[in-house]
């Protein structure tokens, strides 16, 4: 098969199979050759290839929607807590309040779905100006430090 | 029993907290746990395992040291309690030259230590440097 660049990406739209990636369905492998001036380039692309790559980029955005949520929660909570402190609300309503709107304070922690996850997160630490320690991931992209602990250990 | 090193930590059903400086930091959920808070304990800080476990088993990390009486030293400690109250601080004398808060937490605490004392970080960098 001998294609052009255009082609080859007409192929991937036109030519779907049974493999899912949320709604998008991929052939299962494509075998191109590009055609550039006189040069002839050759590669094989397994769809597997093009999921990971799409997969790991959303759950990276994942990840930092995640982060900026749970910093919003413990923005609401130190504010809550600031105004106990400053004793503009008694404790029984601080103790309501946390119990009665716990969607809006409590940072839910998850384990790590796959390794890919793992790779993502480690991505995202190391384009991070600052180390930041495991309870600091914890608490900001809510995963649950045993999880994280048993991907380093393995 | 004293702790020193970053990770270790312990698991009770009443703690005693020292630092000079202690303060909340987020809500989370655990499902094991449920809803707990979680508070940073920085400088010199310490936590006393006052009350065991009943059943004597870990809930939160499996490596929890789970005796009564067992000592957390750090510089850094982070805590996380079933306990909702706010965290009731006295102000004590800990060193000669410092004071400290003080505080007790009457539910389940996790503690772990984050950051160790400066001088158990040069011990261990000594004693590699000797290996």
């Amino acid at each position: 098969m001998e294609t052009d660049v255009l082609t080859y990406f007409e192929d991937i739209q036109q030519k779907p199979e049974l493999s899912t990636m949320g709604n998008t369905v991929f052939k299962s492998e494509f075998s191109t050759r590009i055609k550039v001036s006189q040069n002839f380039f050759e590669f094989k692309l397994k769809a597997s290839d093009i999921e990971t790559l799409i997969s790991f980029g959303r759950i990276k955005d994942l990840f930092y929607h995640e982060a900026i949520l749970n910093l919003i929660k413990k923005s609401k909570f130190l504010q809550l807590y600031i105004q106990l402190i400053e004793n503009q609300i008694s404790e029984e309503e601080y103790e309501a309040e946390l119990k009665e709107n716990s969607d809006k304070y409590f940072i839910n922690l998850k384990e790590l779905n796959s390794d890919l996850d793992f790779a993502a997160l480690v991505i995202i630490m190391q384009s991070l100006p600052k180390n930041l320690s495991v309870d600091e991931v914890t608490e900001i992209f809510g995963i649950k430090s045993q999880s994280i602990l048993s991907k380093l250990i393995v | 029993m004293l702790l020193h090193l970053a990770g270790e930590s312990i698991e009770c059903d009443k703690c005693e907290v020292i630092a000079r400086k202690i303060v909340p930091s987020s809500p989370q959920i655990d499902d094991i746990l449920g809803r707990v808070i979680k508070y940073e304990c920085s400088r010199n800080s310490s936590t006393e395992n006052l009350k065991e476990l009943v059943p004597k088993k870990f809930k939160h990390k499996f490596s929890s040291n789970l005796d009564l009486g067992t000592i957390l030293k750090a510089d850094s400690i982070y805590i996380i309690t079933t306990q909702f109250k706010r965290l009731k601080l006295d102000i004590i004398n800990k060193t000669g030259r410092h004071k400290a808060s003080k505080g007790t937490i009457n539910e389940y605490t996790f503690a772990e230590i984050k950051y160790p004392l400066e001088n158990v970080l040069n011990s261990m960098t000594h004693r590699k440097a000797l290996k």
